[in-house]
Formats: C-alpha cells, sequence, structure tokens
C-alpha cells in the first residue's frame, strides 16, 4: 500500500513538468508512504512520476519506486498488493524473464512487457492501482482492481494530466479545477457518499473501478471496462443448487484460499475483530494458517458499555478462542472530538462513514501493526444485508410506481401524510422511484430522496447534478441476474465500492496502515458469486462460521445482525461542531434519521477543512 | 478512409479569427492519411478559394433552413456512399442542431468544434442537448474546454484541446527606422461596444502612470469597430489622445510588419476563446502580455511564452515586457509550441484515434 502520482504533459502545446509540483502532490501523501519516496522523469521531461512507500513485500531499497525495467523503456507506479505475483512470477521465469528484486511491482512491470496491459490484468488477484508508462510507445496507462479497493484520481486539464492516489493530494497541483461538482453534492446527498467517477471537485475523476485508461499524445482516451462483476453472477446463474454439505465446502475452502492469500507479507498481519460472524472467521482462518501471534484489536464507544451495541465482550471471546493478542479501544465522546480535526483532515471525499475505520486503524497503527485484514465485503457477497430481503420486496410493489402521472400524484399525497404523521419520509417513494431495481435500492439504501435535495442544494445545482448522474444506470448485464443477484451488484458496486472501501483506504492510509479485505477478492467472488441465492436467509454466514476448522460458536452467527453502531446520533443532539443541520427546517421533523443530519453536518466540514 | 462533411460559419475567403481556424484545420485534414475527401459547406465563404486537394467545396448558402437542408442532403449521400467511415464536423455551436437532426437522419456521428465564448454558458436547451450528443469534441483552449464541461454532461476525455496554429508568414522581420516613440505598444483586436473585452481600455488608463516611467510611449490600437469613440474619448480625458493611434483598415499582409515595429503587444482581455494575435505577435519575435483570465493563458503558455499581468500590476508588466528579449529566439519558441507541423500532426492523430474510437460508438 502506497501512495502514487505522477503528471504527463501529453498535448504538444503543454510546458515540461515541473517537478516541484510532481513532489508536492507526492509529498502531500506521505502518511500513505513513510517508508521512502522516488521521482522518475522521461528525458524531455514530459512525463514524470511519483511514489511514497510503504514497505510490505519485500523490504530491500532495489525494490523503491517507481521501478523501470533494465532498459528503462517502461516504468511503474504502483499502489497496492499483487496476493499471487508468485505464480506470475514462475509464469515469466517458465517464459525466459530475469527478475531482480522480490517484489510484487516487478511482476507486475515485467509482465506487462510479456502479456501486455490487457493479458496483464486478466492475470491479477489483488487490490491495486498503477501508473504504468510505456516510453516506446510514449503512453501511459492508469489501472485500478476489479472492486475498486485502492483508488487512483485523475485531472486533465486537456493539456496534462495529473493523477494521485487522492483527491485532496491533487489539489496541490495548479491548475486544477476545483469548483463543485454538482453531480458530487447531489450523489453524496442521494447516496451519502460521492458516486464515481465524480468527485466533489469539478476537475478531478475517478478511475472507475475494474477500468484502465490509456492516455497518448492524443489525449486522453475514455476508461476501458476490463472486468465486471455482474459477469461472474450471470454466467453461473444457471448452476444447479450444491448440497448443505458440497456448500459448505465450496464456501470454506474458497474463504481459506482468500485468507492464504491475504496473508503474503514480509511483515506480521493483523486483523480488525469485531463481534460478526465475517471478521471473527476470518481472524480464525487466520490462525490456522498462522503460526505466530497474531493481534487483533476492537473499537467499543464509552457511551454503549454494558449494551447491546457493545461488541467487545463477545470480540474478546473470539480472540480468546483462537488465541490472539487482543486490544480493545475505548472511545468516549471528548476522545473523538479530539480526532475529529485530524479526521476531517483525512477524510479524502465526504463519506458519512469511515468514523469506525479510522479509529480502530488509529489503535492497530499504535499497536505496531502494519497490515491488518478487515471483514468487510462480506455482507455483500454472502447476503447479509437486510436488502437482501427487503429491496426485492419492494419490487413486487413497482407496479405502483409505473401508473403513468398517478405514481407522482400517489408520492405527493403520500408526502403530505408522512410530513404530518412522522413516517419515514422515504416511504412515499415507493409511489415513483420503486419502479425497477435500482429506484428499489435507492430507496432502501439512499439518503435523501431526489426530491428533497431542493432543501438542500440551489436549483441549478440539483438540475445539472441529476442530469449527470443520469449515466450512473444499472449494468446492462446485471438485469436478467436473479433478485439476490441484482441485490449483491448493486451493494457491491454503490455501497462497497463508494463508501466502505473509500473510506477504508482514506482512513487507514491516514495512520500509515494497510488494510487488507478478503472479502473482497476476485477469485473468492469467481468461486462463490454463482452460489449467492443459496446465501439468502442467513444461510451463507451460517457457512462461513462453519469455515474455519475450530467453527465459530453458534451463538456468534445465531446473534442478530447489529452494523457497526455509533453513537453519533447522541453527539449530534449535544456537539457544536455537529450544529450545521439546524439550519435546515425540514430536518427537525420527527423519524429523521441521524445518518441524514450527519451528512449536512459533514459536508459543511468538508467543505471548510 | 474516412469522408467528412464540414459544416462551417465562416469558410476559406472570409476573415476573422474562426475563418483562420478553419482554414488552418481544413489544410490539416486534407493532409491527414486517414482522411479521404473533405465536402465543405460554409454559411460565409468565397467557393472560388483555391482548396486542398480532397476538398471539395459547395455552394454557400447563407439562409439557415437552406443550409440545413443543403447540410442533411449531403449527409445523407454520404451516409449512402460510405456509412461506417463517414463523420460530420460541426464547426459552430449554432450549428449542433443541423448535426443532431443529421446524427437521428442518418446515423452519421459528429465531431463539435469550440470556439470560445459561444460555449461558455450554457446555450438553450436544444443546443445544449445537441451538443451532449457528439462523439468529439474540440475546444480551441483549456479555459474553453473548461467552460463547456461546466454544463455540457459529456466525459471530460472526449472533450479535446486543438488550439490555434500559427502562420510561417509570421516571423521576425527587419525593424524600419523609428519614429522617436521609445515604448511602441500594439493591440490587434476588433473594437466591440458590445463585448469590450479585448482590455484597451485598461492600456489606455495605464498610459499615464506608464508615462510618468517612460515618457515617449506610444500606444497603437489595430482593428475595426463601434468602439473606436468610447475609446478615443477615454483617452481624450486622461490627455493622452497625443499617444494614442487608431488604425482601423490594416490588410492580413500588412501585420507581420505592424507586429515587426513594436515593442509590446498588449491585449488585457478578459474574454478570449484563445488570442491568435498573442501568438502572431510572439512568432514576429514580439513579447507578448494578456491577463490569462481566459483562453490567453494557453497562447501565453502559462506565463512560459508571454506574460500574465492582474489589474494590480499591468504597468509592471507592461515595462517587464518590453524589457524582455525579442526577436529569433521567442519566435522560434512560439512556432516550436504551435507550428504548423506539430498542429497537423495532432489533427492527424484526432482523426486516427477518432476512427479507432469514436467511430464505434452507437
Amino acid at each position: 500500500m502506497c501512495g502514487i502520482n505522477g503528471q504527463f504533459a501529453y498535448h504538444y502545446a503543454a510546458s515540461p513538468v515541473d517537478r516541484t509540483v510532481v513532489e508536492r502532490v507526492r509529498d502531500s501523501m506521505s502518511l500513505r508512504g513513510p517508508d521512502g519516496f522516488g521521482y522518475w522523469q522521461n528525458a524531455d521531461a514530459s512525463m514524470a512520476l511519483g511514489h511514497r512507500r510503504l514497505s510490505i513485500i519485500d523490504l530491500d531499497p532495489r525494490a523503491a519506486q517507481p521501478m523501470a525495467t533494465s532498459d528503462a523503456a517502461q516504468v511503474i507506479a504502483f499502489n497496492g498488493e499483487i496476493y499471487n505475483y508468485l505464480e506470475i512470477k514462475q509464469e515469466l521465469i517458465q517464459l525466459g524473464v530475469i527478475f531482480r528484486t522480490q517484489s510484487d511491482t516487478e511482476v507486475l512491470l515485467l509482465g506487462y512487457c510479456q502479456f501486455g496491459l490487457a493479458g496483464i490484468l486478466q492475470r491479477l488477484r489483488g487490490m491495486y492501482a498503477f501508473a504504468l508508462y510505456d516510453q516506446r510507445s510514449n503512453e501511459l496507462h492508469l489501472a485500478r482492481d476489479p472492486y475498486g479497493i485502492k483508488p487512483l484520481y485523475v485531472a486533465d486539464d486537456g493539456w496534462r494530466v495529473h493523477f494521485a492516489s487522492s483527491v485532496k493530494a491533487l489539489k496541490q497541483a495548479p491548475g486544477v479545477d476545483l469548483t463543485l461538482d454538482p453531480a458530487a453534492q447531489v450523489g453524496f446527498y442521494l447516496w451519502a457518499s460521492v458516486p464515481e467517477p465524480f468527485t466533489w471537485f469539478r476537475g478531478i475523476r475517478a478511475l472507475p473501478a475494474g477500468h484502465y485508461q490509456t492516455i497518448s499524445a492524443a489525449g486522453v482516451a475514455e476508461p476501458k471496462r476490463f472486468y465486471a462483476l455482474e459477469d461472474h453472477y450471470q454466467t453461473s446463474s444457471s448452476n444447479p443448487v450444491l448440497s448443505e454439505a458440497a456448500a459448505q465446502t465450496q464456501v470454506a475452502s474458497a474463504l481459506k484460499d482468500s485468507v492464504r492469500a491475504h496473508l503474503i507479507a514480509d511483515v506480521p498481519v493483523g486483523a480488525f475483530l469485531s463481534a460478526g460472524v465475517d471478521s471473527g472467521a476470518l481472524v480464525a482462518l487466520m490462525r490456522e494458517q498462522t503460526l505466530g501471534e497474531i493481534r487483533t484489536c476492537t473499537l467499543r464507544f464509552a457511551e454503549f458499555v454494558g449494551t447491546h451495541n457493545d461488541e467487545s465482550p463477545l470480540a474478546e471471546e473470539i480472540a480468546k478462542r483462537y488465541q490472539t493478542r487482543h486490544e480493545t479501544i475505548t472511545i468516549s465522546q471528548a476522545e473523538f472530538a479530539s480526532h475529529l480535526p485530524k479526521l476531517l483532515s483525512a477524510m479524502d471525499q465526504p463519506s458519512i462513514d469511515g468514523l469506525n475505520s479510522y479509529l480502530v486503524s488509529a489503535a492497530a497503527a499504535r499497536a505496531g501493526l502494519k497490515v491488518a485484514l478487515s471483514g468487510v465485503g462480506g455482507d455483500e457477497l454472502f447476503a447479509g444485508y437486510g436488502n437482501f430481503n427487503d429491496v426485492p420486496k419492494l419490487y413486487r410493489l413497482r407496479y405502483l410506481a409505473r401508473l403513468p402521472l398517478m405514481s407522482t400524484a400517489f408520492r405527493q399525497v403520500a408526502r403530505g401524510i408522512a410530513a404530518a404523521t412522522g413516517l419515514n419520509p422515504k416511504a412515499p417513494a415507493v409511489f415513483e422511484m420503486g419502479r425497477d431495481w435500482l429506484g428499489c435500492y435507492q430507496i432502501k439504501r439512499g439518503l435523501f430522496m431526489p426530491w428533497e435535495l431542493k432543501f438542500l442544494l440551489p436549483p441549478e445545482v440539483v438540475r445539472d447534478g441529476l442530469a449527470r448522474l443520469q449515466t450512473q444506470a444499472m449494468p446492462a448485464a446485471a438485469l436478467s441476474l436473479d433478485a439476490a443477484s441484482q441485490v449483491s451488484v448493486l451493494e457491491s458496486t454503490r455501497y462497497l465500492r463508494n463508501q466502505l472501501l473509500r473510506d477504508t483506504d482514506w482512513a487507514s492510509m491516514a495512520h500509515s496502515l494497510e488494510v487488507r479485505t478478503p472479502m473482497v477478492d476476485v477469485e473468492l467472488h469467481r468461486q462463490l458469486a454463482p452460489m449467492l441465492a443459496q446465501f439468502q436467509n442467513g444461510a451463507g454466514k451460517r457457512w462461513i462460521a462453519g469455515s474455519p476448522n475450530q467453527a465459530l460458536p453458534e451463538h456468534i452467527w445465531q446473534r442478530a445482525k447489529t452494523g457497526f453502531a455509533t453513537p453519533v446520533a447522541a453527539w449530534l443532539k449535544t456537539d457544536p461542531q455537529f450544529d450545521g443541520w439546524r439550519k435546515y427546517r425540514f430536518l427537525a421533523a420527527k423519524r429523521q434519521h441521524w445518518s441524514r443530519r450527519f451528512a449536512v453536518a459533514i459536508a459543511e466540514a468538508y467543505s471548510e477543512c | 478512409m474516412l469522408s467528412i462533411l464540414m459544416l462551417l460559419t465562416d469558410g476559406p475567403g472570409q476573415g476573422g479569427g474562426i475563418a483562420r481556424y478553419n482554414l488552418d484545420l481544413l489544410q490539416a485534414l486534407a493532409l491527414s492519411p486517414e482522411v479521404g475527401q473533405i465536402h465543405l459547406l460554409c454559411r460565409n465563404g468565397n467557393p472560388e478559394t483555391e482548396m486542398p486537394e480532397k476538398v471539395q467545396c459547395f455552394v454557400v448558402r447563407p439562409g439557415k433552413i437552406a443550409f440545413a437542408s443543403k447540410a442533411l442532403s449531403m449527409a445523407r449521400a454520404l451516409a449512402k456512399d460510405a456509412p461506417k467511415n463517414a463523420l460530420v464536423f460541426c464547426g459552430h455551436v449554432y450549428m449542433s442542431p443541423v448535426a443532431l437532426v443529421i446524427k437521428r437522419l442518418t446515423n452519421l456521428q459528429f465531431w463539435l468544434q469550440l470556439h470560445g465564448i459561444d460555449a461558455w454558458s450554457r446555450p438553450s436547451r436544444l443546443r445544449a442537448y445537441a451538443c451532449a450528443q457528439a462523439s468529439l469534441v474540440t475546444a480551441v483552449s483549456r479555459y474553453t474546454r473548461r467552460r463547456f464541461l461546466s454544463w455540457c454532461p459529456l466525459p471530460d476525455e472526449r472533450v479535446k484541446v486543438l488550439p490555434n496554429t500559427v502562420n510561417p508568414v509570421f516571423q521576425v522581420q527587419d525593424r524600419q527606422q523609428q519614429n522617436g516613440a521609445s515604448l511602441r505598444l500594439l493591440t490587434v483586436g476588433r473594437l466591440s461596444a458590445g463585448e469590450a473585452y479585448k482590455g484597451h481600455d485598461r492600456i489606455i488608463r495605464a498610459l499615464p502612470e506608464l508615462k510618468t516611467k517612460v515618457p515617449n510611449c506610444h500606444y497603437q490600437i489595430v482593428g475595426q469597430g463601434d468602439d473606436k469613440p468610447r475609446l478615443a474619448q477615454l483617452a481624450a480625458q486622461l490627455d493622452v489622445s497625443n499617444c494614442v493611434e487608431f488604425l482601423e483598415s490594416v490588410s492580413a499582409t500588412l501585420l507581420p510588419e505592424i507586429y515587426s515595429q513594436a515593442d509590446v503587444f498588449v491585449m488585457p482581455s478578459t474574454g478570449e476563446g484563445f488570442g491568435i494575435t498573442f501568438l502572431e505577435a510572439m512568432a514576429s519575435g514580439l513579447p507578448a502580455m494578456g491577463m490569462g483570465v481566459d483562453g490567453s493563458v494557453d497562447p501565453l503558455a502559462d506565463g512560459a511564452l508571454g506574460f500574465i499581468a492582474n489589474e494590480s500590476n499591468l504597468v509592471e508588466m507592461i515595462l517587464k515586457a518590453a524589457r524582455s528579449p525579442r526577436g529569433a529566439a521567442l519566435a522560434a519558441a512560439a512556432q516550436a509550441r504551435f507550428g504548423q507541423d506539430k498542429y497537423r500532426a495532432h489533427v492527424a492523430g484526432l482523426v486516427r484515434g477518432y476512427v479507432q474510437n469514436y467511430s464505434k460508438l452507437e
């Protein structure tokens, strides 16, 4: 895990790269890579790469980046981990390729030379974002992993492109358009996070997950997709239903393989541990494959001690069962308030999540960990969310929203009733938005409904933002999938990608901690996505719990899912730092979920920092 | 080989910046190896003008309806002959609805050109919608691209920058005997009362202070338009009429000599799509100064080629530009950055990219 950046003055009229700018952008990401830094530029100074290093695999200085081939024809800056790099390396060695280092970066670089861009991307298993410059063709290739675990942002002004691992780093580059993007503002209020490829700033775009982009003298080409999660559901939707025993065996085998792959490192690997099935099973599977000490961390809030929301007792029980060196970190409101300025400064884009990741990462880093596994992603693949039941139920009511004109009229009436009676403000959406899967999903996962935006944003921002967001339709390939698979695609490509994974990245990088996600893995996905329909109603979680040789105890996996609760709702009432929402009268109404008020406070705080 | 139907407002034989841009592009396209034929239809222009090989210029139709129907019939013929290897070039935002209709009726994709202020603000709903249907957009400057993308929901990658190029006739010339002025300022640009963004008045207002530092300075304004009376009155009010000279009718062939006689080119404009005259001045070896708050930041190359002033340091920057080295080195730098060779290679690259990528768009 590292920070990468660079600049390509691709247009013939552009001035050469300014090294001080590239280094300034690079060094604004020093927390992403505190162990070293590097800089490279080509002979005519039209292309430069920067790198901040967090050493995890091959700690030798020879593995430093940017890394060039022996003839310097290709150069790479790489962020992330390639978990199957040893297998690819073996394939390359058999083809006569000679290696100078033990690093996965060199495998990626020489793999590109041998197999080409499409060829190497097809082989990769890992979390990655990289920039690879090929001097022979004068082309820069940018690529990002299929799930979007590692970020990569691009700012193109028409003459030169800047790119970096974080949005805030690109703010350091002159000439980047930092006007607020209406699509990002609208998207944030609709979804609680900024949907990619948009970012908070008009001039900065995310390279979409599972895409690559080539920049040449002719300009910046549109991103091309090389991996789509939905393709793997579709090709397998007709798979036969497995027996309980066969399903359990397949889940266990796939999970063990993923955990094994995610443990590859030249430094100790720990884990975040909650009372949930996912992180508990990961720790149990780590135990099977690790002889030495495993460090685990759990976060709890002082307000929750002794309540059902306190996960620490069960986490401690799991830690004891699998013999980890465990630490429970207790956070009070006052301590959280003291963290807040740094947290907002680290927050790369506005999000209502990430608090827990930030705090537990701080604790893990303080405990000396450089790498930690997280159970994030398990709910998306193993049908763990309530949305796997709720969204199909809403979809069955889709005919209500398909009545011409009537749906809007019903919604207007329902809105009045909701306001007067304190019903959930999203309830009227059933009559207007529930006509398709995306609409049903938005009713459940969305934060504000489209007609509420006018209370939060100027009308022209709402108009422009909604127009730009129209491109964010459900992937066509997903439309023919079964209900559970469609929900899984939506959860994986929206909530997981735009919120959970993005927040995990900035929150952990703020503490120079690499977080790995064995439940978010293309190989695991390929093996288990075909079974998704069988995972519903708790079966998936049961099979996760049963995967370790020493299975998780029944009272762990039978425990009702609580989600990771935070006492933000209570803080919003008392902390003046979160007071911004009070100026919006409609947020004072009954039945407003705390997250809606929190989003308003976060948007204001983010814009100010 | 690609066949292109070019729809232009100002074609060969016309004066002005847009016509100049169109002619340079037409010549570059004609030299592009991927381009087979170019069918040119322009609303204003002289069809008798000598055309590059590959170019067929059709009768100019000044009426909107007549122009649109002629464009459609030409597009139909093109679509029939080469449905997968044909493209419509729409030379102005104003013509985008015509290009859209052609696209709907013939499936021919279109390439839209942005010249400047026409693309800075959201146009009518129809034009805005039509612009968003372009397969490729080229903007004359980075600033124009940014302003266009602020309202048009096209992917950023589809909007490229294709700057003006500079004609080789603009080169360093021998300077004639001086007229006695120790500092000669020059602005070349339209004098339009409606636009009034070129910044002539900024220079006139700066003259009293400038005269305290360089007593014998002279400001030559080249260009036609209805803003001259206002500017002359302003000069009189400030008692600088004696050092302000208006030259209204200057033929294009005389321009290189006029550039060569000045000490500094000044155009503190705030509304340039690009500002071709900056480029012409520098290619003539004349230091140039602008405000850099619009498309002019491109010919000034962010300050690497020319000088960028602001409201508070205008006089200081005029003097700095005037004292900077002029002549062959500056001219060579301007040609190296914006010369026709690079321009034509870039156009050929855009066409190649279009053939490889955009022609496959639905």
